[in-house]
């Protein structure tokens, strides 16, 4: 009985866990998170390291299943960077090459001030689209 | 005996108490806030300029930059707003020259430091900077051809150019190439002057033109800010030596520089700027009061269009670090209304201040940050600065930030 509520209260918090990893917070930008929906794996490598203030930069994002998915499409992925506590985001625009296999190049990163930024991921297989959120204290 | 000691004893006590009452500490966020103002390093080389550092370049730049043949009526140069005697700016509200201008005279204090030039950014490199005043009917109004022509039928500056640049076209054509003319004149005549030339003079005379501003650049470049009495201090707080350098107002004022006040976010680095773009909602000058001033959102579409850009033909460095910037630009970032951050150092000599003049004094500029009296709504709503927020300050600390910032001035 107490191996049952046990289980049951480990599938009941399973979803929050989940949620909880689909959005990190980091010492820097090298760094992993899972997607919300539990599908995808992302790892995050920035060109420069610690990950630059005030200067451009590129990310590396490696994308992966952690569960099987029956479709032939491509990843795809699409990237938001804004620091929540001013209300704006970056001054540049950046664009994403890939993928290959995995593999996509974040470029024209360009962090202009100290504080939390949030890079907010949107990643997308077919018709499965999750998201995922890293935050980081850029000093 | 006993009362010159009880006297003694008094006199150490008050002291001692007047000395700890002054003392400024710093934790540790502050002092490597601190440490990351100083000290300041010499700007990258500027590859898309090949005179850059050019010694021979550097001279004739610096006799262009005061030569007044530049302009249309012959009475204006680069110094008549960048005054050396008023630390390279004009103490005016907003320029004057051949007319009046929209924006206030940035100093040229470390300008080589910059990414991007102008209150908009609408230049990426400085002899692209430079070369816009010169054609602009309310600064020089002067033209492309009759620059040519003044380096051409002066010897010295004959001599120095070809030093530096080789063989001047022949320019004495008068047929060929008419006394004044460009693609910016704002007159019929010298439009069609220009454009009645045929394409490879015209290519000629642009690429004179653009050695001009190469080497105006050249000698901006070494207009560089020496050690100021913060950065003495600053070296005082890394080898942990007595805080003697700068005043405990002035202490007390970076303090709220790296702290409170939030300006260091913007005001970073050791040229106390992050190098791009904020509204701070500043309010607009009176006379223009309904014609809003869009500041980088009118300059990146002003950039885009340059024949003169990082990546352009007349750029030594087309695929270079500065021409990278362009591939990245966003128009569409939401940054109408928003102005360069600009630099600090030397601050308290370049009044008065914003990218219009709008204030008299530093202390008007912090009671603007302090008080947001009189401030404006922002002008893209999607891209604010939160942390331009209200913040009180005793008229104390007031004095005590602009003490800091006075700090800043080098000799």
């Amino acid at each position: 009985m107490a191996a049952a509520r046990a289980l049951l209260a480990w599938f009941a918090l399973l979803p929050l866990s989940i949620l909880s990893m689909s959005s990190v917070s980091a010492a820097d930008l090298a760094t992993s998170v899972d997607t919300d929906g539990g599908t995808f794996h992302l790892v995050l490598k920035p060109s420069l390291t610690p990950t630059p203030f005030n200067e451009l930069f590129e990310l590396q994002v490696d994308v992966s299943l952690l569960k099987p998915l029956d479709d032939p499409n491509p990843f795809w992925i699409g990237i938001a960077t804004t620091m929540p506590g001013h209300g704006h985001g970056m001054n540049t625009r950046t664009r994403i090459d890939g993928p290959e296999g995995g593999r996509f190049i974040v470029r024209g990163l360009l962090l202009h001030m100290q504080g939390e930024w949030e890079f907010a991921f949107d990643v997308a297989k077919g018709r499965t689209h999750e998201k995922a959120t890293v935050r980081f204290v850029l000093e | 005996m006993t009362m010159r000691l009880v006297f003694a004893v008094a006199t150490l006590l008050f002291t001692g108490s007047s000395v700890a009452a002054q003392t400024v500490t710093f934790d540790e966020r502050e002092r490597k806030a601190i440490l990351s103002l100083s000290p300041l390093p010499a700007p990258p080389r500027d590859t898309t300029n090949r005179a850059d550092r050019n010694p021979q370049a550097i001279a004739l730049g610096k006799a262009l930059f005061s030569d007044v043949r530049l302009s249309g009526n012959g009475r204006f140069s680069c110094a008549s707003c960048h005054d050396p005697a008023k630390s390279w700016t004009d103490g005016k509200d907003v320029a004057v020259a051949a007319g009046v201008g929209s924006r206030n005279t940035p100093s040229l204090w470390n300008t080589a430091q910059n990414r991007w030039y102008f209150w908009d950014g609408r230049a990426d490199s400085l002899w692209s900077q430079a070369l816009k005043p010169i054609e602009r009917s309310v600064e020089l109004n002067g033209s492309r051809l009759q620059v040519a022509h003044a380096v051409y039928r002066d010897p010295k500056l004959k001599a120095s150019y070809e030093q530096v640049f080789g063989k001047l076209p022949a320019l004495a054509d008068a047929k060929r190439f008419p006394a004044s003319g460009g693609p910016q004149a704002e007159d019929e005549q010298r439009q069609s002057n220009w454009w009645s030339m045929d394409q490879a003079d015209r290519t000629a005379v642009t690429q004179v033109f653009v050695n001009v501003g190469k080497a105006i650049a050249a000698f901006e470049g070494t207009i560089v800010t020496g050690p100021a009495p913060f950065d003495r201090f600053a070296a005082q707080l890394k080898e942990g030596k007595p805080l003697t350098a700068i005043s405990v107002s002035a202490q007390r004022g970076l303090k709220t520089f790296v702290g409170v006040g939030n300006c260091v976010l913007c005001h970073s680095g050791p040229d106390f700027t992050n190098k791009e773009f904020h509204d701070i909602r500043v309010p607009p000058r009176l006379a223009q009061e309904g014609v809003a001033d869009l500041g980088r959102g009118n300059g990146i579409p002003l950039l885009l269009e340059d024949e003169f850009i990082a990546a352009g033909p007349y750029s030594d460095d087309p695929e270079g670090a500065r021409a990278l910037h362009l591939l990245y630009l966003d128009g569409e970032a939401g940054l109408r209304g928003h102005f360069k951050t600009p630099s600090l150092r030397n601050v308290a000599l370049s009044a008065p201040y914003m990218h219009a003049g709008q204030y008299r004094t530093l202390r008007d500029v912090v009671h603007h940050y302090s008080t947001l009296e009189d401030a404006v709504d922002p002008a893209e709503p999607s891209h604010v600065e939160l942390l331009v927020r209200p913040f009180p300050l005793t008229e104390e600390q007031v004095g005590d930030l602009v003490a800091f910032l006075e700090s800043l001035t080098s000799g």
